[in-house]
């Protein structure tokens, strides 16, 4: 059940930067997409225990800290590429006067056809 | 000691980055050229030892699987040096041209640092945390200049990426449930002698198809053109001469960790289709350095191709040969890149067909710009033509091997239509500047690696498969009489194809081809049917 939810969470990303035309928007489906995949390791590593890893006498029911720790890493990749492409977004928006990528592509072209 | 080796471009980039606030204008480049220095050395140090043993480090002491082990071996001994030497040389065009600042510095400097620990990580999360360094730098180095449309182009291709290596991530969740490991020596042992699960035929599709869009080959490699064509020169040169052989080294070491996979049926496929398609797309573009990076796409075709031997009977030179043309390659790529750079700064046109007769305004340009498109060509006596020889001795048993000499012949033609940039009467304003002499060290320096290899075929060649430790059965002929005439009737129809393809009747015709082109989303979609189509083919070969 609970994996099914985080599929659902990763296909709702991907709807996002297929269907919304908005640079911002994609943005926002490119970081779901990535807390899909945080809550996918997650959950994986919570099956092997119960209990926090902080290692103490008598605490043995632990889930795997190996996922956390890679998870960690991965949530700051998630944040860098997210503050990078908001950077890149707003320096469109500045040429372009849009955030649309339709709108985009097509003064791009526009520009083409006139060198 | 050889964690020294990521470490000290990081060194120098933070060094960049106090120069960028304190704005002092040379510090960045003395740190820059002082740490890819130090860093050469240092590799060149440790090169001995890795190629007969191996070296490897677990990086601050914590022992593999909680810890990062970084390894050294022959073969990245050989591209830990490439990369230095190349990007140095690179680094130097980019000051000579005078327009990039201490922040250009940093970025460069976090890419090579990313490069380079690529190439040295064993563990396949390690591997995206670099591929991410890897891709962040490059999307803000072709962003670099700010011009809006190199801006989207960026955009583009993190979107890409960042989908890619979400596969990536999804195929590392797969593998790690299915074997508890990591690195991939340990998945190698942890899958060795079995038939592989349909999980584990997914989870190497899913990888595959994230390095895919790393390395570029086709369907994943839709973002490169754009992207390369449109980036500052030194970073073209950068990106298509380095960057996608450090993915390929990667692909190279997970090929190898899971031989029950039937990858290399893929790669016999995807191969040749990504070399004939990337040099068909080639010869009908007239932007200079849309051309050339679509001759990326091509000769990565090539090295996919010799990647589909392993594990067959005449592996080791076809495999040798692959791994040498990446060497050649980030050789005569970013000659070629830097040539045209030079071109298109000084002219400020990017079309053929707004050039001609510039070879008597700046001969050594011209003359730097023939290596490189020799070398490209597989001219014997340059270096392109020594792998190219090893490939295809290699590889002639395959089913569409002669997609490869089609590409062969397509590069010839496209070649020769770049090349009336420099050649017949100059129809340019007689307003050009000279070439600033500063800007000649790099290209000489690498045009003369080119032809330094091309002189001495067999001798590097030999040195290269001893280095690597790949054992090459065969001995080829390099300057046999088989293969000189193969390589002429190549030029020779590639010389006719060029006359074919600058008719104006089918020019017409594929400048309609050439504008169209693809949104994120199209491409978006290209990556994922790539995946499923991956698994597919893995699900309907394992059987």
């Amino acid at each position: 059940m609970d994996r099914l939810l985080v599929g659902i969470v990763f296909l709702v990303g991907f709807a996002g930067l297929l269907f919304q035309r908005d640079l911002i928007k994609k943005v926002i489906a490119l970081s779901i997409i990535n807390s899909a995949l945080v809550t996918l390791f997650i959950l994986l590593g919570s099956r092997a225990g119960s209990e926090a890893p902080i290692l103490r006498e008598g605490r043995l029911d632990i889930v795997d800290p190996l996922v956390q720790a890679l998870m960690l890493t991965a949530i700051v990749v998630g944040i860098c590429i997210t503050a990078l492409a908001l950077v890149l977004s707003y320096a469109l928006y500045r040429s372009y006067g849009t955030t649309d990528t339709r709108e985009i592509e097509r003064l791009i072209s526009e520009q083409e056809e006139q060198q | 000691m050889i964690s020294l080796l990521v470490l000290l471009p990081l060194i120098g980039a933070a060094i960049a980055l106090i120069a960028e606030i304190l704005r002092l204008r040379t510090l960045d480049a003395v740190a820059t050229v002082a740490s890819l220095f130090t860093a050469t050395a240092v590799a060149l140090r440790v090169t001995v030892s890795a190629v007969t043993a191996g070296v490897a480090v677990a990086v601050g002491g914590w022992i593999p699987p909680v810890g990062i082990e970084l390894r050294l071996d022959g073969l990245t001994s050989i591209g830990v040096l490439v990369v230095f030497i190349i990007a140095l040389l690179i680094y130097w065009y980019a000051r000579a041209e005078g327009s990039y600042g201490p922040h250009f510095s940093f970025v460069f400097l976090t890419a090579v640092a990313g490069m380079i620990g690529l190439m040295l990580s064993t563990d396949l999360f390690n591997m995206f945390v670099f591929f991410e360094i890897l891709s962040l730098s490059a999307y803000l180095l072709i962003a670099y200049k700010r011009k809006p449309r190199a801006v989207y182009a960026g955009f583009r291709y993190l979107v890409i990426g960042t989908v890619g290596m979400s596969l990536y991530l999804l195929g590392v969740f797969v593998l790690y449930r299915e074997t508890g490991v990591l690195s991939i020596h340990a998945i190698a042992d942890a899958g060795a002698g079995e038939a592989p699960s349909p999980e584990m035929l997914i989870a190497t599709a899913a990888i595959i198809a994230g390095i895919g869009t790393r390395v570029a080959f086709f369907p994943f490699h839709i973002w490169l053109p754009e992207a390369h064509g449109e980036a500052p020169h030194p970073v073209s040169a950068l990106l298509s001469g380095l960057m996608i052989k450090a993915g390929f080294l990667t692909l190279f070491r997970i090929v190898n960790a899971v031989p029950a996979v039937p990858i290399t049926m893929l790669f016999e496929i995807l191969g040749p289709v990504t070399a004939v398609a990337g040099v068909m797309l080639a010869l009908v573009q007239t932007d200079m350095k849309r051309l050339l990076a679509f001759h990326s796409v091509s000769q990565m075709g090539y090295i996919l191709t010799g990647f589909a031997a392993l594990g067959s009977v005449g592996a080791g030179v076809a495999v040798a040969g692959s791994l040498f043309h990446m060497v050649n390659h980030a050789l005569f790529k970013s000659l070629l890149f830097l040539t045209i750079g030079i071109v298109i700064s000084q002219t400020g046109k990017r079309r053929i067909t707004d050039l001609a007769g510039l070879g008597l305004r700046m001969p050594l340009v011209a003359a730097c710009f023939v290596v490189g498109a020799a070398s490209i060509s597989g001219v014997p006596l340059f270096n392109g033509y020594v792998s190219k020889t090893m490939l295809s001795a290699g590889t002639k048993e395959f089913a569409l091997y002669p997609l490869l000499t089609i590409t062969s012949i397509g590069t010839v033609a496209s070649f020769i239509k770049l090349s009336t940039v420099f050649r017949g009467r100059s129809r340019t304003a007689p307003g050009i500047e000279r070439v600033a002499r500063r800007m000649y060290p790099p290209i000489v320096t690498i045009a003369a690696g080119c032809v330094a290899i091309g002189l001495f075929p067999g001798q590097t060649a030999a040195l290269f498969s001893r280095l690597t430790n790949i054992s090459t059965i065969q001995t080829i002929d390099f300057f046999g009489g088989q293969a000189m005439v193969d390589t002429a009737i190549v030029l020779a129809v590639g010389f006719m194809l060029y006359r074919v393809v600058t008719h104006p009747v089918l020019s017409r015709l594929v400048a309609a081809a050439r504008r169209a082109r693809l949104g994120i989303e199209p491409s978006v979609v290209a990556v994922l049917y790539g995946f499923a189509g991956v698994a597919m083919v893995f699900m309907l070969m394992a059987r």
